[in-house]
């Protein structure tokens, strides 16, 4: 079993925030992460967005910092916080499973409120990427964050968790391509950022 | 068999062809205009050329402004996607795609429709494969060597595998040969020739006003190479107008061949009117001198003192001063070394029964090789022998006898523009030829590099036509006139190397192809020779020394 | 309808003339000279001696008027505080039924080597007759305020047990239970008891309790020195003819705040002045002690058990506390952090209150009982226009 990484707090059938279990360390962006749906259904999703905020929307977060004690040190000297701030991932749900069954279809129910959210292990990321429709649903989701980082940080994330997979990069990037091929600036956008080469 | 998939149709008109967007990673570079390929559809599998390239984007930004500074990745991602290829195919031929999967009966079709192929009556769906064509696709359409009266004339220009004439097919109907200098134009017809003989599927009667095809020519490569009589040696006559010629080793004639000025005729002046420079009134002075002295016209005229011209316009309502001037620009002729007083016709029957017997005929003009020398020659010889051809149709068009059917004959002409310009192709008998078509079993073979200058008429009524690279728009109009898909076998055309690179339109092949001509080397040689009656290469060797002292 | 502003704006000036800021300038200055020589002794003998009563409250000084104190930094190696608030959904006159809701904060910060934060609060439902009543009298605004008082610092006391020294614990607003002022014995004792329980608690672990009181209005202090000023009867106010009648008059409307303005800087505090209300006689012999504190911005006031001011580790423990605090919620004026803490786990927001009373509502609905709003609350709630 994977990591638990955090706990649902909004969900809907086409996206859910979860908190995170670490502030200010949300999962990489453009991460595959699944969450449990009951039994042994899962909800895969990619990570489109995240952000560490104050818990009571009314209370914005003000500068901490002094002269002398900055960044790690304002957590020394302001331990309530952790208690204060909490850091949230919006995820886009883009297949499930149901057992061993894989689906990149977005899955009927939307994961349950306060289920838990893990990290997806390198063959998890491997066996799911191999087939590659979802990044249609991906990057025609309504995302918080333009979609060509998104797909950006996804196709660089799952390169390397794929090890290094030049071909699969170059046939994800090729669809990706494909997608947005009536926006070039975005398209062209995300190919400087995923290019292994550069 | 698994066909290298290049691309998916996506649009298309059964008149201007499917447009089909090339495959990420396909390059145009990789793709020739006018190659032979497939079109996968649902029920037929369509044999198309492909006519055109072209480059799109999807998005105008990256035609405004073409990013900087691409990397390998980004550009080979790009290409294919945002930046892509179209190509437009144009089918000629489909059949019904479980026959393709059926190899036996493609091979045994003798004919393409007996192997299943036929002409394109509709256009596949959206998202039918554009695929390479494979060497099944190939022998499917254009068949294989081992058929009757196929010929393997060359290769394809991306695969090594044998494209074949239907020479049968070749010769029912006249043909041409057409390519700018340097495109190779007399090996191509000597390649053709070499399989007409080797075939036998008729008889042939060549003009070689250039010396290139009875003893063969120096290559490009200055190597020396063997001529039809060298290859086919009996089955060849060669008659020649030079007599110093026939005396040459390695160089046998069976015959020098003289002509009477009683077997002039006006049309063959006529024909030479520019060489002769004569005047628009030559003609109906000449028709006054038929009229008095029938087929001694030309010797009487030449008799003529000034008081008989004088005697003679008097007479005959001539102009006294076109007469002066028809005499004088004739003399010409008589000057030729070749033209007697008077002729028999023994001569000229011989070369017809020759033909009549299967035999192959080529003048060889020597020394003489004017145009004027051409000219005459080629028109009276032909008419000559049309004429007999003519009777003997008539005579079979009666009996309904096998044993009376004409062979077949094809004609050999060079320069055929001279024959076959607008202004006299009415006129003479090669223009007669090539607009009667195969009605008496005698069709043209016209070789020539510039045929915008052949009458429009003549060039439509072409059954095959072979041509190299064409610079000239109207030559490439002219060689593609009266053919559909123009469009198309224009870019085919206009694609072509300079050399070694042609390409084949009509009745000979199902459809049209770019081909590379078989190389007229010793393998070939070897292949198409009847028997060891041919000179060996030393002779050839000898004999050059010899002509060039070297 | 929203106000009117050119109604008003006319009069802004007016109220600025009205404060004769001349004349002001100038009785401030002699409040402030008069803070400087005043004799502590003779305000003491005024109120402990002679036992004289005076109409307003009068700071009792335990050592001098005037004197001030840089809090001393606090020992480094870190400390504990602990932190409470109130806050509640009081009894609804429009509602069918009466039920209260109290939360009361708990709020712990330690900083040092091993810093923590806890923020929780302990929710609590008042329904029963005898919870919502006292002497078959309803539980108004200003009892249900000293219940609440009582709740935060027993709360207080439950959560500063559990700190390790060096620790505080910090109670917002004052000590002292005011709304019980003039209430009958009985009702002063059902609440003053429990409170003087909580407050025996500190002492008795010897845990510094510091009540912070931002913005004070308070006037003890200017009127410890009209007392000091005073050279007749303070009954014949009315028809005094001294010479210091019209500062007199001045420094009864003066608040303790505006006094020390400038008297006091950033890190100082006054000294130490006993309170002198009726209601702390029934702490049982907890004397509430205060002082006022410059934290930076603002002179804020700061009370505390008599035994914290008298334990000077204890009061400069404290006093640095509260001033460290303020530091950490880094605004300006400051608000000790640990209060804003405890404020915020404690606030029930306009949702939440909506949430308490559909609870209450759906689980009436579903045993069938009738709630029905009082017409005027409904009105109130649909605001259509």
């Amino acid at each position: 079993m994977t990591e638990r990484i955090g706990e649902i707090i909004e969900t809907d059938s086409f996206m859910f925030v979860a908190e995170s279990f670490t502030l200010n360390r949300p999962p990489a962006l453009g991460s595959l992460v699944k969450a449990q749906a009951g039994g042994d259904t899962w909800v895969y999703g990619v990570v489109a967005f995240g952000e560490t905020v104050s818990v009571d929307p009314g209370r914005g977060a003000v500068r901490r910092s002094r002269p002398d004690a900055y960044d790690e040190a304002v957590y020394t000297r302001h331990p309530e916080l952790e208690h204060l701030l909490h850091t949230k991932f919006t995820v886009i749900p883009v297949g499930s499973r149901a057992g061993a069954r894989v689906s990149q279809r977005i899955p009927s129910q939307p994961p349950p409120m306060h289920y838990s959210v893990y990290a997806c292990a390198p063959d998890e990321v491997r066996e799911f990427s191999e087939r590659r429709l979802y990044l249609r649903t991906l990057a025609t989701a309504e995302l918080p964050a333009p979609v060509e980082h998104v797909l950006a940080a996804h196709l660089t994330w799952a390169y390397e968790q794929r090890g290094g997979d030049e071909a699969w990069l170059e046939q994800a990037a090729l669809e990706v391509a494909g997608l947005l091929q009536q926006d070039v600036e975005r398209l062209l956008a995300v190919l400087y950022a995923v290019d292994p080469e550069a | 068999m698994d066909r290298k998939r290049l691309g998916v149709v996506v649009d298309g008109s059964f008149t201007a062809g499917l447009t089909v967007r090339l495959d990420p990673g396909q390059s145009t570079e990789d793709l020739q205009i006018g190659s032979f390929m497939v079109v996968q559809g649902r029920e037929y599998t369509y044999f198309c050329m492909l006519s055109d390239l072209q480059l799109r984007t999807s998005d105008a930004r990256l035609i405004a402004k073409p990013p900087q500074g691409f990397t390998p990745f980004v550009s080979r991602v790009l290409s294919g996607s945002a930046t892509y290829a179209m190509a437009v195919v144009k089918p000629m031929l489909m059949m019904p795609t479980v026959d393709v999967r059926d190899d036996s009966r493609q091979l045994a079709g003798q004919t393409p429709e007996e192997r299943g192929v036929m002409s394109v009556r509709t256009i596949p769906m959206h998202y039918a494969e554009l695929v390479e064509a494979t060497e099944i696709d190939f022998r499917t359409v254009f068949g294989s060597p081992d058929k009757p009266n196929h010929f393997v004339f060359g290769q394809p220009l991306t695969m090594n595998l044998p494209i074949c004439l239907d020479l049968g097919r070749f010769m029912e109907r006249s043909s041409g040969i057409f390519g700018q200098t340097g495109t190779g134009k007399s090996f191509t017809a000597l390649v053709v020739l070499a399989g007409i003989l080797r075939k036998n599927v008729g008889s042939t009667l060549i003009f070689d006003v250039h010396d290139e095809y009875a003893y063969g020519k120096e290559s490009e490569q200055k190597k020396w190479v063997k001529g039809l009589k060298h290859l086919f040696g009996s089955k060849v006559l060669v008659y020649t107008l030079d007599k110093a010629q026939s005396n040459r080793a390695g160089r046998p004639a069976d015959g020098i061949l003289e002509i009477g000025m009683n077997q002039i005729e006006r049309a063959d002046v006529i024909l030479m009117a520019q060489e002769l420079g004569l005047t628009a009134t030559a003609s109906a002075t000449i028709g006054l001198l038929e009229d008095r002295f029938n087929e001694r016209w030309l010797t009487e005229l030449l008799a003529m003192d000034p008081e008989s011209i004088k005697a003679f316009c008097a007479e005959k309502g001539a102009h006294q001063g076109s007469v002066e001037a028809l005499q004088r620009k004739l003399r010409e002729l008589q000057r030729r070394e070749y033209v007697r007083e008077s002729m028999n016709a023994n001569l000229l029957d011989e070369i017809t029964l020759a033909l009549e017997n299967g035999k192959h005929v080529i003048l060889h003009f020597g020394k003489h090789n004017s145009m004027m020398d051409y000219m005459l020659v080629s028109n009276l010889v032909t008419r000559y022998v049309r004429e007999r051809w003519r009777k003997r149709t008539e005579k079979y068009e009666v009996s309904k006898q096998a044993a009376d059917r004409p062979r077949p004959l094809m004609i050999t002409v060079e320069e055929a523009h001279k024959f076959l310009n607008p202004e006299i192709a009415s006129q003479t008998t090669f223009g007669t030829i090539a607009r009667e078509m195969r009605k008496f079993h005698v069709t043209l073979m016209v070789i020539d590099q510039r045929p915008s200058g052949i009458d429009s008429e003549v060039l439509s009524q072409l059954g095959t036509r072979i041509s190299g690279k064409l610079a000239d728009e109207r030559d490439i109009d002219a060689v593609l006139t009266g053919v559909s898909d123009r469009s198309a076998l224009r870019n085919a055309l206009a694609s072509l190397k300079l050399r070694q690179e042609v390409l084949v339109v009509g009745h000979a092949v199902p459809m049209p192809i770019q081909v590379r001509p078989r190389n007229y080397d010793a393998e070939f040689w070897a292949e198409v020779a009847e028997s060891p009656v041919s000179v060996a290469e030393d002779d050839l060797e000898r004999e050059k020394r010899e002509l060039f002292g070297a | 309808m929203p106000l009117d502003l050119s109604a008003i704006h006319p009069h802004i000036r007016a109220l600025v003339d009205l404060q004769s800021p001349e004349k002001r300038m100038r009785l401030l200055r002699e409040a402030r000279s008069v803070l400087q020589r005043a004799d502590p002794d003779k305000v003491r003998d005024s109120l402990e001696v002679r036992k004289k009563r005076y109409p307003w409250l009068v700071a009792n000084p335990l050592n001098s008027l005037r004197d001030t104190f840089a809090v001393p930094p606090l020992p480094s190696g870190g400390y504990q505080v602990a932190a409470s608030d109130g806050s509640n959904i009081p009894p609804d006159r429009h509602s069918p039924v009466r039920y209260c809701v109290l939360n009361i904060s708990k709020v712990v910060l330690a900083y040092g080597a091993n810093p923590m934060a806890s923020l929780t609060s302990v929710t609590e439902m008042l329904y029963k007759e005898e919870d919502l009543s006292l002497d078959g009298a309803p539980l108004r605004a200003e009892l249900l305020g000293a219940k609440m008082a009582v709740r935060e610092l027993e709360v207080l006391l439950e959560t500063a047990l559990a700190l390790s020294a060096p620790c505080v614990a910090l109670h917002d607003g004052t000590l002292i239970l005011w709304p019980l002022q003039n209430q009958p014995d009985p009702v002063r004792d059902h609440f003053t008891r429990p409170f003087r329980r909580a407050l025996d608690g500190f002492l008795a672990e010897r845990i510094p309790l510091l009540s912070y009181i931002s913005y004070p209005s308070a006037r003890d202090l200017c009127n410890a020195l009209r007392v000091a000023l005073c050279d007749t009867d303070t009954s014949e106010c009315k028809t005094c003819k001294s010479d210091h009648r019209e500062l007199c008059e001045f420094l009864g409307e003066l608040r303790d705040r505006e006094l020390l303005q400038g008297v006091l800087e950033p890190g100082k505090r006054t000294d130490l002045f006993a309170t002198v209300s009726d209601v702390v006689r029934h702490y049982g012999g907890h004397d509430i002690v205060f002082c006022y504190l410059d934290v930076g911005g603002e002179i804020a006031r700061v009370e505390m058990p008599k035994w914290v001011a008298e334990d000077e580790e204890a009061l400069n423990l404290g006093l640095g506390v509260v001033l460290d605090q303020c530091a950490l919620s880094g605004d300006v004026p400051p608000y000790p952090l640990a209060l804003m803490e405890a404020h915020e786990a404690a606030v029930i927001d306009v949702a939440m209150r909506t949430v308490v009373e559909e609870l209450v509502e759906g689980e009436f609905a579903r045993h069938g009982l009738p709630y029905i709003r009082s017409g005027k609350d409904r009105s109130k709630r649909r605001r259509g226009v």
